[in-house]
Parts: structure tokens; C-alpha cells; sequence
């Protein structure tokens, strides 16, 4: 009797410890690099964008004031029409949809503290064959980031382009 | 046209000075282009040495190491992907199929890959290449080792030889599994790949060969033959790293993030040609070596090229005396000169062009076989750029003499020197 009752015991503290077991991965977080993720599939194109807080309205909380709700509302409206992100005009792409996802400015803390925007976008190219670069203007849009990693994977294989400084453009080889 | 005339008649009487010249143009401009296309080719065969698959899956540890030892055999892996997560990354419905490689053990310092027979379908190399068979076919039996190219030529290994694999790197002798031979199935063509150097196995052949190993060593008594294996359960527990290919590209982004934030086991997932890049950056400094051989072939090059048209042209003051003599000008001397280096360039670049064509054509197996080489006959990028350096060169070489020529006394040439 006495055993089974410290089985269960052990049982009930392994059920409390997952329980209570909190995730510990935590993505990494560099300020000043926003990463820009472009996937290429016949005539779709997907374009995730992520930027650390810091490089987007300077400051990584909950947004305290009307000035920083305002930076806050600026910079999603930034990433909302993505004039930052320039396709050739010969592949005839339309921005399909958008969405901006700003983490860690809400009411509840991000893990590690830390807070990002994130936004993806869809675009539809009428003639894919044409679309032989981009234009990542992200470090003119927000002046506080210093470089842009872009991945690019298309029907070639993947390839990592880091922009630093004045370069925006990206090159595709389908 | 009648200065064309001309330097083709005059060129006539000087054939084997001008086979000699163009020669010597076709050598230079053939060891420029060779020079660029081998560095251009082994680039783009490193970048490719992975091709078509979407994402390469492992241990977290980082993009370079993972690719270093799952598909370049190089190093240890930091850790084992389970059974199970390598089942779960299976089932997400955007992945299309999963090649899994299972490493640890070696034959005579080749390493043997525990895989499945989807690696011959789905392992792409170069521009989509799909692995070929030189002689045999895939593994059919539990027994059954296909070879890569360089194993069978390095060893002398034929379809139906049997091998006995060594437990981890083989250091030891006493550690092999020699109550499980397995027997050649096939013999893989080159590639100039990591696979030419290694043997693949099914995943539960590496199973069934270590069915009766625990701990790292061999259970005395407890062995089972290989018979007997064949009726154990053979669901392999782990594996290295496993190959992704997706239905869609545009998943490939959502799908590594949700491998790398994978709850249950720190995975890794990476894009191969963004970690083949990363690699390349370290080990570029080979391909900045072979720029400064092509810097320095230019040079050389270059400098036979202009001896060899200058020497040619300076034969020819008396000839140029004579033609003004009939009354040709200066200037028609001048062009005649640049006219015939012009000729003699394109003559040496089309020489040197079809001769590297055909060097590549003939050398390309040979390469492939013995340095791991795949060089294409595309014309690089640069060549082109190369090409109009040379022939802009070329008729500077004719302007040297064009203009002593045209600077000289028409006495000059018709007297005769002693």
C-alpha cells in the first residue's frame, strides 16, 4: 500500500511538473538585422518579414504613452503597404494580402523579453520569368537596421543574401 | 575589302609563322577560359551538391556542422533525431517525402549512410541530377550495400561482392560485424559528390547489425545471427538527419520554423543551399586562389600573345617599305598591321574556344572520376568579358607596329641592313 501510494505520488509530481512545464526555446534576436524570408513557386510569392522592435519604433514594451502607440501604429501601417519591398515591374505582381503581426506590444510579455513585428505577404506574378531580383529597401523605411538577411528559395535551390549598408537588391536565379 | 585581300595574301606566304602565332593565341586564351570555368564549375558543383531537396533536418547543433556531418561525412553528429520526431516531421501534411541517413559506421574509411531506397529517387545533385547506377540496382535485400563510385573503383568492388562492415570509423579491428556480410546490390556512378564515397544500407540493415550491441560493445551470448535478425524487429530507434522535400516551396519557411521550435526535441532545420553558402564563404579562400591563377594565366597569357604578333610584324618592314614604294599611305600600312593582329586573335580565340570545348568534352568523365570535378561545356559568366579583353588586346598588339611603321622613313625599310 505504503509503495503504490509513492507511485502515485511520483505519478501526481510528474503530472504537476508537465503541467506547469514552461516552453524554454527562445528564437534569436539581434537588433539592428531584420530578416526577410522570400519563397518563389511558379506564379506565387511569399514574403515573411521580421524586425526587432527596437529597429521598428525604438523600444521593446507594451506601448506607455500616445507618442509610442503612435510610433506603434506607424510602423504597422509601414509594414502594411510594403513599399519597402520592390518587385520588377515586367513580372506583374499584385500584393494579394498582407498581415502584421507586432508581438511583445500587447499586454503580455514575449518570452526572453524581447519584441518583434512580424508580416507576411502574398503576391500573385502574372509573368513569373521576369522576376530575375528584388528590392529590399527595409534599412531606408526603418533607418535603425543596419543589415537584411534574405532568404530566397525558388525552383534553383536556396540561397542566403545579406544587404549591408546602401544594397537592396537581391538577386534571383530561377 | 582590298586590305583584307591583302593581308590574307601576304598572310599566305607566312603560314607556319602564322599557325605558330595563332597557336600560341589559342593556348593563351585556352588556359584563360579553363582557368574561369574550372573555378566557376567547382562553385556552382559545391553549391549544388544538394539540389531539390527543401530542408535538411538534424540535431541542433549549427547550419554548417549538420551539413558537414550528415551530408559531407565530416565530423560526428552532436545528437540523434528519435523515431519518433523523425515520424512526426513525416506526417506534417506540406511534406511531400523524407530520405532519412543514418551514420556511425564505416568499410575500410568509407562511411556507410543507413538510408532507404527513396535516397536513390529524391537525392538530387548539380542541376537536378538524380543519383544513376553504374552497374547493379538498389537494395533489395536486408543484406544488400549499394557503393558509391569511388569505393568500387578505390577497392576494386563489383555487384555481388560481399563486404563486412566495422562498427563506427573502424579504428579497431576487432570491432566489425562480421557475422552480417552484406553483398554489393549496385554500383552508383560518379557524381563528384560526397555519396561516390560512401556505402548505402537499408536503416534496418544498420539496425539488424547492431541488434545483438549494447552499450557500444558486443553482448557475449546474447548473439544473433543473421538469420535470426531478420525476424527481429528491426524499427530503427534513431537516425542522424533526415532529407525534406515539400509540395509547396512557399511552406518551406513555415515548416522549418515549426521543426526549429519542435517542443518535444531541439531540432534543426536549414535550407541547404543556405548552409552549402555558409560553407563556401569559409572555404572560399581557394576560390579567391584560383582567381589570382586566372589573374596571373592572364598576364602570362597575354604577354606571349603580343611577343608572338609583335615578332611576327617586325618581319615585315620590308614588305611595308615595298607597299609604299607602290604608293600605298601610311595609313593603309597601319591598318594592314592592326588588320592582320585583328585576324590572328579571332583566329586564336575560335582555335582556343574549340579547343577547350573539346578538352572538356573528352576530360569531363575523367575529371568527374579522379578529382570529383563536374566541369560543364556552358560558357561561364565572365568568359565573354574575358574574350573581348583578349581581342581588345589583340589589335592593341597591332597598333605597335602599325605605328613604328607609320612613324619610319619609307628609306628605312628598303635599305638593306648588315
Amino acid at each position: 500500500m505504503k509503495a503504490s501510494m509513492s507511485v502515485l505520488s511520483s505519478l501526481l509530481l510528474l503530472t504537476s511538473m508537465a503541467a506547469t512545464a514552461e516552453e524554454r526555446h527562445l528564437g534569436p534576436h539581434v537588433h539592428g538585422q531584420a530578416s526577410v524570408n522570400v519563397s518563389i513557386d511558379a506564379r506565387e510569392m511569399d514574403v515573411a518579414a521580421s524586425l526587432p522592435g527596437h529597429d521598428a519604433v525604438g523600444f521593446e514594451h507594451p506601448p506607455g504613452s500616445p507618442a509610442e502607440q503612435a510610433a506603434v501604429d506607424k510602423a504597422i501601417a509601414t509594414l502594411n503597404q510594403p513599399t519597402w519591398f520592390v518587385v520588377p515591374a515586367a513580372a506583374h505582381c499584385t500584393l494579394a494580402s498582407a498581415k502584421v503581426s507586432p508581438h511583445g506590444f500587447g499586454g503580455a510579455a514575449e518570452p526572453g523579453g524581447h519584441a518583434d513585428f512580424d508580416a507576411t505577404y502574398h503576391y500573385t506574378c502574372n509573368t513569373p520569368g521576369q522576376l530575375d531580383h528584388l528590392d529590399v529597401r527595409l534599412a531606408s523605411a526603418f533607418p535603425s537596421v543596419q543589415k537584411v538577411v534574405v532568404n530566397l528559395i525558388t525552383a534553383a535551390g536556396s540561397n542566403q543574401q545579406a544587404l549591408d549598408g546602401t544594397t537592396t537588391r537581391v538577386d534571383i536565379q530561377q | 575589302m582590298r586590305l583584307l585581300s591583302l593581308t590574307l595574301k601576304s598572310m599566305r606566304q607566312r603560314k607556319a609563322g602564322v599557325a605558330l602565332t595563332v597557336f600560341t593565341v589559342a593556348l593563351s586564351v585556352f588556359l584563360l577560359l579553363g582557368v574561369e570555368r574550372v573555378r566557376t564549375d567547382a562553385r556552382l558543383g559545391f553549391a549544388s551538391t544538394v539540389s531539390g531537396t527543401d530542408l535538411l533536418v538534424g540535431a541542433r547543433s549549427g547550419p554548417v556542422t549538420l551539413l558537414l556531418y550528415s551530408i559531407f561525412h565530416v565530423g560526428e553528429a552532436t545528437n540523434n533525431i528519435t523515431w519518433k520526431s523523425y515520424q512526426d516531421i513525416r506526417a506534417m501534411p506540406e511534406v511531400a517525402w523524407t530520405v532519412p541517413l543514418s551514420l556511425g559506421d564505416s568499410h575500410r574509411g568509407f562511411r556507410v549512410t543507413g538510408t532507404n531506397s527513396d535516397f536513390f529517387v529524391h537525392y538530387h545533385y548539380g542541376r537536378g541530377n538524380a543519383l544513376a547506377f553504374a552497374s547493379g540496382q538498389p537494395f533489395s535485400d536486408l543484406y544488400d550495400a549499394v557503393i558509391g563510385s569511388e569505393v568500387a573503383s578505390q577497392l576494386r568492388y563489383k555487384v555481388g561482392d560481399r563486404i563486412v562492415l566495422s562498427h563506427g570509423l573502424g579504428g579497431a579491428n576487432l570491432a566489425t560485424h562480421a557475422d552480417k556480410p552484406f553483398r554489393v546490390s549496385g554500383v552508383l556512378a560518379p557524381t563528384g559528390t560526397p555519396v561516390d564515397a560512401s556505402i548505402a544500407v537499408s536503416l534496418e540493415a544498420i539496425e539488424a547489425i547492431h541488434v545483438d550491441w549494447h552499450s557500444g560493445i558486443r553482448l557475449p551470448g546474447m548473439e544473433a545471427s543473421a538469420e535470426q535478425a531478420r525476424h527481429m524487429d528491426l524499427t530503427p530507434k534513431a537516425i542522424t538527419a533526415t532529407l525534406v522535400g515539400l509540395h509547396s516551396r512557399l511552406s518551406a519557411f513555415a515548416v522549418q520554423s515549426a521543426i526549429n521550435d519542435y517542443p518535444e526535441e531541439p531540432l534543426l532545420a536549414v535550407l541547404p543551399g543556405v548552409a552549402l553558402g555558409e560553407l563556401w564563404h569559409l572555404v572560399g579562400t581557394a576560390e579567391s586562389a584560383l582567381r589570382v591563377v586566372s589573374a596571373m594565366v592572364l598576364l602570362v597569357g597575354m604577354s606571349g600573345m603580343l611577343t608572338a604578333l609583335l615578332g611576327m610584324l617586325g618581319e615585315r618592314r620590308r614588305e611595308m617599305a615595298v607597299l609604299r614604294a607602290v604608293g600605298a599611305s601610311t595609313r593603309t600600312v597601319f591598318a594592314l598591321l592592326v588588320m592582320e593582329s585583328t585576324l590572328l586573335t579571332v583566329a586564336g580565340m575560335i582555335a582556343g574556344v574549340v579547343l577547350l570545348d573539346a578538352t572538356t568534352a573528352v576530360a569531363h568523365n575523367y575529371l568527374l572520376a579522379t578529382a570529383g570535378l563536374v566541369i560543364d561545356q556552358n560558357p561561364a559568366p565572365g568568359e565573354w568579358l574575358l574574350l573581348v579583353v583578349v581581342l581588345a588586346l589583340g589589335s592593341l598588339a597591332g597598333c605597335i607596329p602599325g605605328w613604328i611603321a607609320y612613324r619610319r622613313s619609307l628609306a628605312d625599310g628598303l635599305q638593306v641592313r648588315l
